[in-house]
């Protein structure tokens, strides 16, 4: 059973205020799942994306405002967002503090459409 | 879900600040405005949703040590001498906690407070209080004003009381006062569902647990008032040896925070950049704020904006950031008393976050783009 210390995951820098680690991977054994670590902070957002498979996104800290086709919702930790297959998604941090989510995709190949 | 054209830059929205959607902050941008609009003012309620209080049936009612009690309906009030204000209040548990202090926090389960958000400046119009009570004719056996909620449920920290109703009192002195209003307009449109429509309490100056929404009753009594929300809740702990054992929250402490740079805005080694915030004690005057972009250890005069009424002054300060790199940017203010805010996190006793109007670090990037 493989067990996968988070601590040992490296942390790729995106950008000036987005980072991420994999948590779960096809190279840690997964066969369909794989689950990043995504931080965004104030002043950070994603590009518009959308994927094949459903991905849900687990806001563990902070608060992040997240736009799924034509919805425009901020939340904090404790709500997650689902985005369906083939639906546009982007995370803006417009908040005060940094935002940590959970990145969760049925697949261990994730595909991914940047729309911007 | 139906697939539109995303935006892909939409507006800033209320942030929620703890679960069961009872309390809203404002997002960064909104306080960089010296009006905050009402969709991005901040919502601090007791309990989820609102009591919705309708107005052709709403009746206020003013009882106790007063010479003619009577009620009257929500027309009647509009009808009553107008005042307009601006006035700038913060929920007394605006403002981070140091993270030194999370775990205390967090054995308290009081939820950790991020940002400076709990807090607005808007313009209000409404009733001074002391045309109603005027009219009710107060007797001298008076000594504080019960000020009721129509909202009510368990408490939301500890879930008891089972059922309380949030009141609170004023001491007479400060119920007279004739700024303190009955509000029913918030920047020039009706006092909005979440902000106590049809009617709520201003107290200027005070912070904004005092200001009671959807008001239903005043009641003037003869004692000093011991209800939950007076005397459970909204209080620090004072240290060893001090006289009391709490001090209660009422008169917003001197404050000032940074609005500009935002969170995560960018800044540029050698280009001028104006530094800005809001800066406010209560009922005080701010004599002075000073800004510091080397962690403290140097200070400036920031240039003050007069403020109106009881609102926040802004102030400025134009900072050219000498190279990239991280800095630590801070401002603290002093008001007419010759209070100024503390290096240290107050509250150090209990590691509650009211009142605290420590000198916040701000930190920055300076980036080459």
């Amino acid at each position: 059973m493989p067990i996968i210390d988070h601590s040992t995951q490296r942390r790729i820098v995106c950008d000036d205020f987005i980072s991420e680690r994999a948590l779960v991977t096809q190279e840690h054994g997964a066969t369909s799942l794989t689950i990043r670590e995504l931080l965004i902070e104030p002043g950070g957002s994603s590009r518009l994306c959308s994927h094949p498979t459903d991905v849900a996104i687990l806001v563990q800290e902070g608060s992040i405002q997240m736009v799924i086709g034509e919805e425009v919702q901020t939340v904090r930790s404790g709500y997650t967002l689902l985005a369906p297959p083939h639906v546009p998604y982007k995370l803006i941090n417009n908040t005060w503090v940094a935002a940590r989510m959970l990145v969760i995709s049925p697949t261990n190949d994730v595909q991914t459409d940047y729309l911007e | 879900m139906a697939i539109t054209q995303t935006p892909v830059t939409p507006q800033p929205q209320l942030i929620p600040t703890n679960l069961g959607a009872r309390s809203f902050a404002a997002p960064p941008v909104a306080l960089q405005q010296h009006i905050v609009p009402n969709e991005l003012f901040f919502v601090r309620n007791h309990w989820k949703g609102t009591p919705g209080l309708d107005p052709a049936t709403y009746r206020l009612t003013v009882e106790g040590e007063v010479e003619r009690p009577f009620s009257m309906s929500f027309a009647d009030i509009l009808q009553l001498p107008r005042k307009v204000l601006q006035v700038t209040f913060e929920c007394c548990g605006n403002g981070p906690v140091p993270s030194y202090w999370d775990k205390q926090i967090r054995l308290n389960n009081v939820e950790k407070v991020t940002g400076h958000g709990i807090m607005g400046n808007a313009v209000w119009a409404g009733v001074p209080l002391v045309v109603v009570l005027e009219r009710a004719g107060v007797k001298a056996s008076a000594v504080q004003v019960v000020f009721t909620g129509a909202d009510h449920g368990p408490d939301e920290v500890a879930g008891t009381p089972q059922e309380v109703t949030y009141e609170r009192a004023l001491p007479l002195a400060k119920a007279l006062h004739p700024d303190t209003l009955l509000a029913y307009e918030m920047n020039g449109a009706p006092l909005p569902a979440l902000h106590g429509f049809p009617l709520r309490l201003l107290v200027p100056g005070w912070y904004g647990m005092t200001s009671i929404k959807w008001l239903a009753g005043i009641r003037v009594i003869d004692h000093v008032f011991k209800g939950f929300y007076q005397t459970d809740r909204y209080m620090v702990q004072n240290g060893p040896g001090a006289k009391e054992f709490y001090t209660y929250l009422t008169e917003m402490k001197v404050k000032s925070i940074i609005t500009n740079p935002a969170p995560g805005e960018v800044m540029l080694p050698g280009q001028p950049y104006r530094v800005a915030g809001a800066a406010w004690s209560g009922e005080r005057e701010i004599v002075r704020v000073e800004v510091s972009t080397d962690g403290g250890q140097t200070w400036q005069p920031a240039t003050l904006t007069p403020r109106i009424d009881y609102s926040w002054y802004r102030w400025e300060y134009l900072w050219t950031p000498p190279a990239t790199g991280k800095y630590v940017l801070m401002s603290r203010a002093t008001n007419n008393q010759g209070e100024t805010q503390p290096v240290e996190f107050p509250n150090q006793w209990d590691g509650h976050p009211y009142g605290n109007n420590m000198i916040f670090p701000h930190p920055v990037a300076v980036r080459a783009y």
